[in-house]
Formats: structure tokens, sequence, C-alpha cells
């Protein structure tokens, strides 16, 4: 690994670790015991040789949602930031999405930019993990927040850095499993919609699945 | 558009390939796919901190055992380098003659003496199987490459 590079994840690595947080390549992940749970990911540029490029992506894991994409015994669980249900790219230090590491200076600063970003709203993130009403009430608030910003822009003509919510929410993935946990088997049927029929290999098939499967449960 | 990217194949038994140094120095994420013989065949993707002829190397060092390292160009063909501990390096390619296509005039052939190659590097192997899975392309899903695996006695486990 180019040296900049491990310098830059070693500082995460040892600053993330005193908040649960464990490294597996490229991916810095605190997991609940039901899968949910927060990741940081490193993801490199298609850069030059000797450029040290990539992005930072943070995201909220509902773990019901991962394991539809992904069975226990995959590999790529590992490597799941791709299917949360809230996600947010960091900003470098210039204002740019992309960390460009050119000297050990850098790297500091660059750990240190990500370092108190997750702080700062860690506990935000970890108040979300497996509380579906805390998510959609976040939800609610960043929708808000956005509406507000997007009317100051238009009525001010100019960009307001910081006005805007962080990430990107799927709400209707959350509404679904937070309906299946509850064994809401018709509530999920609800917002699938019954005009058409499910396909077996989709998240609604998987949250109505999840949704009788946590019905039986409760019952039993 | 296909799989370009390293592919590696080593002996670690139950040690995951991520957990290795040399694949951890890397930055991937790799379980490796467990074969007979506490062989794994990983997929680490695109990465630019090292060469097939270098992880090859390193892979052998680490694990005392055989191991190779190969670049896979979109799933077509793939420039690959067999290392055994005792320091003897053999050069390959999965289907040849894309390589030479693509090549040109920097074609270098390889493949003539591959075959006698990876059989002492593996200490066995079919090879009629070897000859013809090293013709064929790595494929979208890597089958050539398990092919390739399989020719050299480096099969799936049996079911469980």
């Amino acid at each position: 690994m180019n040296p900049l590079l491990r310098r830059f994840v070693d500082l995460l690595e040892d600053g993330l670790a005193p908040d649960g947080f464990v490294r597996r390549g490229p991916v810095y992940r605190h997991l609940d015991a039901d899968g949910n749970g927060i990741v940081l990911d490193i993801q490199r540029t298609t850069a030059m040789y000797g450029e040290v490029e990539f992005f930072v992506n943070a995201g909220v894991l509902l773990g019901p949602y991962v394991r539809y994409f992904l069975d226990d015994e995959d590999p790529r669980l590992d490597v799941m930031p791709r299917h949360g249900v809230w996600e947010h790219r960091l900003v470098a230090e210039d204002g740019d999405h992309r960390f460009s590491l050119a000297d050990e200076a850098g790297a500091d600063r660059a750990a240190e930019v990500v370092l108190t970003w997750t702080r700062a709203n860690l506990p935000r993130l970890k108040g979300w993990l497996g509380d579906y009403d805390a998510m959609l009430a976040a939800v609610a608030e960043d929708g808000e927040r956005a509406r507000q910003a997007r009317a100051e822009q238009l009525a001010s003509g100019e960009w307001k850095a910081g006005r805007w919510p962080d990430g990107t929410w799927r709400e209707k993935v959350i509404r679904l499993y937070r309906d299946a946990e509850r064994g809401d088997v018709g509530a999920v049927s609800a917002l699938i919609g019954t005009g058409k029929a499910v396909d077996p290999d989709s998240v609604h098939a998987a949250a109505l699945a999840y949704a009788e499967q946590r019905r039986t449960e409760r019952k039993g | 558009m296909g799989y370009s990217g390293l592919v590696v194949v080593a002996r670690t038994g139950d040690t995951r390939l991520d957990d290795l140094a040399c694949i951890e120095d890397l930055l991937v994420v790799a379980r490796g796919e467990l074969r007979v013989g506490g062989w794994r065949i990983g997929f680490l993707g695109q990465n630019d901190d090292t060469s097939p002829g270098r992880l090859a190397a390193d892979l052998a060092l680490e694990t005392a055992a055989p191991a190779i390292a190969m670049w896979v160009v979109d799933s077509d063909c793939a420039f690959a380098v067999a290392e055994h501990p005792s320091g003897e390096r053999v050069e390959f390619y999965l289907n040849e003659e894309i390589v030479k296509e693509l090549a040109g005039d920097d074609f270098e052939p390889l493949n003539s003496e591959a075959v006698a190659g990876l059989i002492r590097w593996a200490g066995g192997g079919d090879r009629d199987r070897l000859a013809a899975a090293l013709e064929e392309s790595p494929g979208p899903f890597g089958d050539g490459i398990y092919a390739f695996a399989e020719a050299l006695g480096i099969g799936p486990l049996p079911p469980a």
C-alpha cells in the first residue's frame, strides 16, 4: 500500500477503534448484534500510478435489508455499505468529495476531517440503529431542512453551504422493514401495492417473507 | 464489460486471503473460495499497488507454499505468474491468442513451456486439461480460472 494511504488508514483505524469500529480491508464497521450498523469505506478512484485519491463513504445499514442482498456466508458482507438505507459521501478539506494525499501532513489532515465528522455524527447515527421510528423521524427532518434550503436558495439566488442535510435516505425500505419487523404482513403488502405480482427476487418479496417470519415468531 | 483485476490462487488453509499481510496491504477484502487441500482462489479487483510477479512472490514467501497471481483483462485473458517457494517461477497467459492480438508487436510468447513448468510447480496435474485450460479465457464468472485450477488438482470442496 502507498505509505501515505497506509498512514491515513492506520490513523482512522486507531481513531475509530474506541467507538467499536473494526476494519476489514477498506471498510470500517460498527455493527450491532442484528447486523444493523454504521460503516465508513474508502473507495479508491481510478487514479494513475502513484496518485492517492479516494472517496470516503459513510453509511447506515439495516440488518434485514443487507441480508436480502447477501446471505450470512457471503464474503461480500464485508463490503456491504453499498446496501445501506442512508449514505453520505464525506467532504475533503478543500471542499471536494475526493480526498487526495500528497504528503504526511495531508494524510493527517484527511484523517482528522473524517474522524471529526464521525465523532460529531456518531451519536446521531447510533441513535438510528435498529430504531425505525428514529430513522423515519430523521427522514422527515432532513426533508424539511432540504425544503427550507431550497426555498432560501431560490430566494437568495446563491448557494449556502451547510444548509442541506447530509446523506441520502431510502425511506421506503425503512418503512417496509419497520412493518415487517412488527410482523405486519398487511402493512407490508399495502406498501408494495396490490396491483402487481411480487417479483420473488425483489426486496419487496424479501420484506414480505420477513414479515411473515416475524408474524409466526410473534404468534409462537 | 468483464472483470479486470488481480486474481490469486494460494494455499492458506483456514486463513482468509485478506488475513495475509501481503493481501491486507492492498486494502482489499477477499475471503477467497476455499478449495481442496486448503487452496483458496480470490478475486481482488483492480489495484496498482503491486504486480502479478511481486504478489505471487509475496504469497509464496508468506505462505511457504506455491502461489499464483494473475492480472485479468476484461475477462478475456490474463497474464499470470506461478511462484514456488524454491524460487522457480512460471510465467504464462490464459488465452494467449487474445494477448497476442492485444499486445501486437510487444507480444512475448510464454505458453510453449508453461504446461511442463506448471506441472512441476504443482507437483502434478492433468497435462491435457491444463493445456486446454490455458487456451480458454478467464470468463465473466471466472469459469476459465476455476477450470485452470482444477487441471492443477485445485478442485472445489466436496459437498458437505
